[in-house]
């Protein structure tokens, strides 16, 4: 009984399931103004 | 895939499990934004001279111990010397027309890890008749990875090497996703250009680079642009010294042998290997300095010369 529940278990939790997130309501950083977005870029390739 | 517990964030720091509901900490919360030349990323088969809005938050699912942009990738959102802007995916949209963009960038980190973020704005820019661009590690699963490329026109992806052992090592990751990732995408239908980033001693073996450029060759097609890009040193990986022009010019020279098409090299000066020519009359299609575009000789998509056609995006 207990291997079969455990086997269950694992049945449903195992596959990797899609799960869209849920926007958080407050970032938990820092902000910045969104006006001056001519500073210098990250590496790109 | 990580298993969150309660209170927790997975691998890549921004996706929460709070009170049993995932949440992503970065959705509308990008910490750089930059107009850049599309060259830069580099893509060279799509829309070439173009400006690229373009965009990442915090964060990544790989944790690349070589990583170029460490300082965002690997930092946490609470880290307070890394700032983020408040950029709704409308306003994204919106400044992406303002600067006169054909096209927005999901880059710098990996959109992989704002995957909502990416999806909600790329589907907002297609309506706006922007076109949606992804440089990417391409550590994804399927299903989202079928959902999010609905929306995208271009990828560059990363093939950071030909050897499981290597994305373990060095990248905390595995390579069979990726190997997925890369069919999936140039499947579906969108241009693909791949990238290697070479590094002295890891992964800049001749043997590799041919296995490499065959995989490419086998499963993308002797038309996908592969970039060799130079290694600098930067975050755990100080130790070893950046990829030599020689070694990036052997691996474009064996890339080619194996019968790739258009083969370049990123990150250092190179006149030749970052030029376009034409794989049937090898004349010069278009010639780069740097991220600037000398000169464009396609016409309606094709050699001006012997009217081969050439893979990509030119309008």
């Amino acid at each position: 009984m207990a291997i079969f529940a455990g086997a269950l278990w694992l049945a449903c939790k195992a596959p990797p399931r899609f799960v869209r997130a849920v926007r958080i309501k407050q970032y938990p950083g820092v902000l910045k103004p969104l006006e001056d977005i001519s500073g210098p870029s990250k590496w790109s390739g | 895939m990580c298993l969150i517990e309660a209170g927790q964030s997975g691998e890549c720091r921004v996706r929460v499990n709070i009170d049993g509901a995932l949440r992503t900490v970065v959705y509308g919360y990008p910490c750089s934004i930059a107009v850049d030349p599309i060259e830069k990323k580099p893509l060279f088969h799509f829309l070439p001279g173009t400006g690229i809005l373009s965009v990442a938050t915090v964060g990544c699912n790989l944790h690349c111990t070589n990583c170029q942009n460490w300082e965002i990738s690997q930092a946490n959102p609470e880290d307070e010397d890394i700032r983020a802007y408040s950029c709704s995916p409308e306003k994204l949209v919106a400044l992406t027309k303002q600067n006169n963009c054909p096209s927005l960038a999901y880059t710098y980190t990996d959109p992989i890890v704002y995957y909502e973020y990416t999806s909600d704005s790329a589907k907002l820019a297609r309506e706006a008749n922007i076109r949606n661009v992804l440089v990417t590690a391409g550590y994804i699963n399927a299903e989202p990875w079928k959902k999010l490329l609905r929306y995208v026109d271009a990828a560059n992806i990363d093939l950071k090497s030909i050897s499981d052992d290597f994305y373990r090592r060095v990248c905390s990751a595995t390579l069979k996703p990726v190997q997925n990732a890369l069919v999936m995408a140039k499947a579906s239908g969108i241009l693909v250009e791949v990238t290697n980033l070479v590094i002295p001693t890891l992964n800049d073996e001749p043997e590799q680079i041919g296995e490499l450029a065959r995989w490419v060759k086998v499963n993308l097609g002797a038309e996908t642009p592969l970039h060799f890009s130079g290694f600098y040193p930067r975050y755990k990986m100080r130790n070893l010294p950046p990829t030599s022009l020689k070694t990036l010019e052997k691996a474009r020279q064996i890339a080619k042998s194996e019968g790739l098409d258009y083969v370049y090299i990123g990150n250092v000066a190179s006149k030749e290997g970052q030029n376009t020519y034409c794989p049937g009359c090898k004349k010069l299609l278009i010639e780069r300095s740097g991220f600037t575009i000398m000169q464009n000789r396609i016409r309606g998509g094709g050699c001006p010369d012997c009217e081969r056609e050439i893979y990509g995006v030119w309008k």
